[in-house]
C-alpha cells in the first residue's frame, strides 16, 4: 500500500514530466508512456512549480505568501500531492 | 451542437506534426503527405530554430516530426539537438531504410523516439504498399534501434490487405522488442487520388468491426487515437474520443504553412504560415477555424453513440466529402445498428 505524502514529505518530479498551466488548471505530459493528464487544478500545477523546493508544510507557506489561507489549503494540497503521486507525476523524496 | 463546442482547447498545442521535408526515397502508395522530392522553398535553418524557439516558448511538449522521409533532411540531428537544448521532445517517423549502425548509434545518443513504418508481417504485403526490398530495411533498422536500446515503435497503417494479419504483425514487433502502433488509412495525399482509390485501400466495415475487437483485446497497442470513430461499437477505445485538430495539436509543413492537422493539408483548410507569423501567434488570434466551426450533423447529434465519438474524425469528413461537420465516412453507427437487429 501507498505511503501517504504527510506536512513533514518531500516530493520531486520524475524526469520526463512537462506541465503548463490553462484555464482549467493545466495539463501534464508523461514522457515515458506518451499520457496526457488534464488536471481542473491551478494549486496543482503551482505544486508543480514548487516541487523540490522544501517540505510539504514549508511549500504550503510559499502557497500563503501567494495570497492563498494556509489553513484552508493545508489538507487540499495534501490531497492534491497525494493524486499527483498516486498518477505517478510526483514521488516522494525518502 | 457545433462540434467545437465538446472540445477543450489548449492555450497551445500539446504537440505538433511537422513534415520537416518532403524528400522521400520512397513512394509509398497510401503516403499521407504525397512525398516525393525536397520542395525548393523548404525552411531554413535559421527559419526552423526560430520556429522551435516559438514552440518552447509555448510549452508544446514534443513534436512528431515526419515527412518526406526525415532523415533526408540534410541537418535532422542539427535540429534534433536545437530542440533538445530548448526542452521540447523529438520523435520522429522513418521509413528506416537510411539506418544503418552509425545513424543508429547517432539517434541512440540524443534519446530520440523512432517510428518505424511496416505495412504488413511478411515482405509480399509490405513491399506492395512501400516498394520492393523496404520489408527488409525497416526489420533491419528496428533490430539496430533495439540493438542500441532506443524506444521503437512500428507503426502499421491499417489496410484491406493487410488488416487480417494484425496477429501476426503483432507478434513480428513484439519478438523484436519493439511496440506496435496502428494508424488509421486517412483519405488524404496519395491515398485520396480519388475517394473509390481510398476506398479500394481501407478495411471495410466487417474488418473495423474486427478491428475494435482486436484493438480491445491488445490495450499495449499505441493507435494514437486515430480509431476513436471506432469506439461507436461499443465500450470507448482508450484516449481522446474526439478531434483534437486546432485545439490540441496541428501540424506544419516543409514550407512552413500551418493546417489544422497533418491529413487536412488543402488549401481551403490553409491556417497561415510562420514566415508571417509565429505558430503561437496564430494559434492566439484564430481560436476558431471558421471552415470547421459549423453546425455538427443532425445525423451525428441525433445518434445514441455521439458521447463515445463526437462524429469521427473531421479531416477525414472534409476530404471526403468538402465537410468538416458530416459524420465520419467510416461511420459504423450502422454496423452497429444492423447487429442489433435495428
Amino acid at each position: 500500500m501507498m505511503n501517504n505524502i504527510k506536512l513533514d514529505s518531500r516530493y520531486a518530479i520524475p524526469a520526463g514530466i512537462k506541465y503548463r498551466y490553462e484555464d482549467f488548471g493545466g495539463i501534464v505530459y508523461r514522457r515515458h508512456d506518451d499520457k496526457l493528464f488534464f488536471l481542473n487544478s491551478r494549486t496543482a500545477i503551482d505544486l508543480l512549480d514548487l516541487a523540490s523546493t522544501g517540505t510539504v508544510q514549508e511549500i504550503v507557506g510559499m502557497l500563503g505568501q501567494l495570497k492563498m489561507p494556509k489553513e484552508k489549503i493545508e489538507n487540499q494540497v495534501l490531497k492534491i500531492l497525494n493524486s499527483l503521486k498516486e498518477l505517478g507525476i510526483i514521488y516522494e523524496v525518502a | 451542437m457545433k462540434w467545437h463546442d465538446n472540445v477543450v482547447r489548449l492555450q497551445a498545442p500539446v504537440c505538433i506534426t511537422w513534415q520537416i521535408t518532403n524528400k522521400c526515397n520512397l513512394r509509398c502508395i497510401h503516403c499521407l503527405a504525397n512525398s516525393s522530392k525536397r520542395k525548393p522553398d523548404e525552411l531554413t535553418m535559421e527559419e526552423i530554430k526560430a520556429f522551435l524557439d516559438d514552440l518552447a516558448a509555448m510549452h508544446v511538449f514534443y513534436i512528431n516530426v515526419g515527412g518526406g522521409e526525415p532523415l533526408l533532411h540534410p541537418n535532422f540531428f542539427e535540429i534534433a539537438d536545437y530542440a533538445e537544448e530548448k526542452g521540447v521532445y523529438i520523435q520522429f517517423s522513418t521509413n528506416g531504410t537510411l539506418i544503418n549502425r552509425d545513424i543508429a548509434k547517432m539517434i541512440a545518443e540524443r534519446n530520440l523516439r523512432v517510428q518505424v513504418s511496416l505495412d504488413g508481417w511478411k515482405q509480399e504485403i509490405n513491399d506492395h504498399i512501400r516498394g520492393a526490398g523496404t520489408f527488409d530495411k525497416a526489420i533491419n533498422a528496428v533490430q539496430l534501434l533495439i540493438e542500441r536500446k532506443v524506444v521503437v515503435s512500428v507503426n502499421c497503417v491499417v489496410t484491406k490487405s493487410n488488416i487480417k494479419d494484425l496477429d501476426n504483425i503483432y507478434q513480428l514487433v513484439i519478438s523484436l522488442g519493439a511496440k506496435l502502433r496502428l494508424s488509421r488509412l486517412r483519405p488524404s495525399g496519395r491515398a485520396m487520388e480519388s475517394t473509390e482509390r481510398w476506398r479500394e485501400l481501407s478495411p471495410d466495415s466487417q474488418q473495423y468491426v474486427y478491428l475494435y475487437h482486436w484493438l480491445k483485446e491488445h490495450p499495449d497497442v499505441n493507435t494514437g487515437d486515430s480509431f476513436f470513430f471506432l469506439s461507436a461499437l461499443g465500450e470507448p477505445l482508450p484516449g481522446l474520443s474526439y478531434c483534437g485538430a486546432w485545439d490540441l495539436t496541428c501540424s506544419v509543413d516543409p514550407q512552413g504553412n500551418i493546417y489544422p492537422c497533418p491529413f487536412t493539408v488543402t488549401s481551403n483548410l490553409l491556417v497561415g504560415n510562420i514566415r508571417n507569423k509565429p505558430l503561437s501567434k496564430w494559434w492566439q488570434e484564430l481560436p476558431v477555424i471558421t471552415q470547421i466551426s459549423g453546425e455538427e450533423s443532425p445525423v451525428c447529434t441525433a445518434c445514441a453513440n455521439y458521447p463515445k465519438c463526437h462524429g469521427g474524425c473531421r479531416g477525414a469528413s472534409y476530404l471526403v466529402y468538402g465537410d468538416w461537420n458530416k459524420p465520419d465516412p467510416d461511420c459504423l453507427k450502422r454496423v452497429s445498428l444492423d447487429q442489433q437487429g435495428s
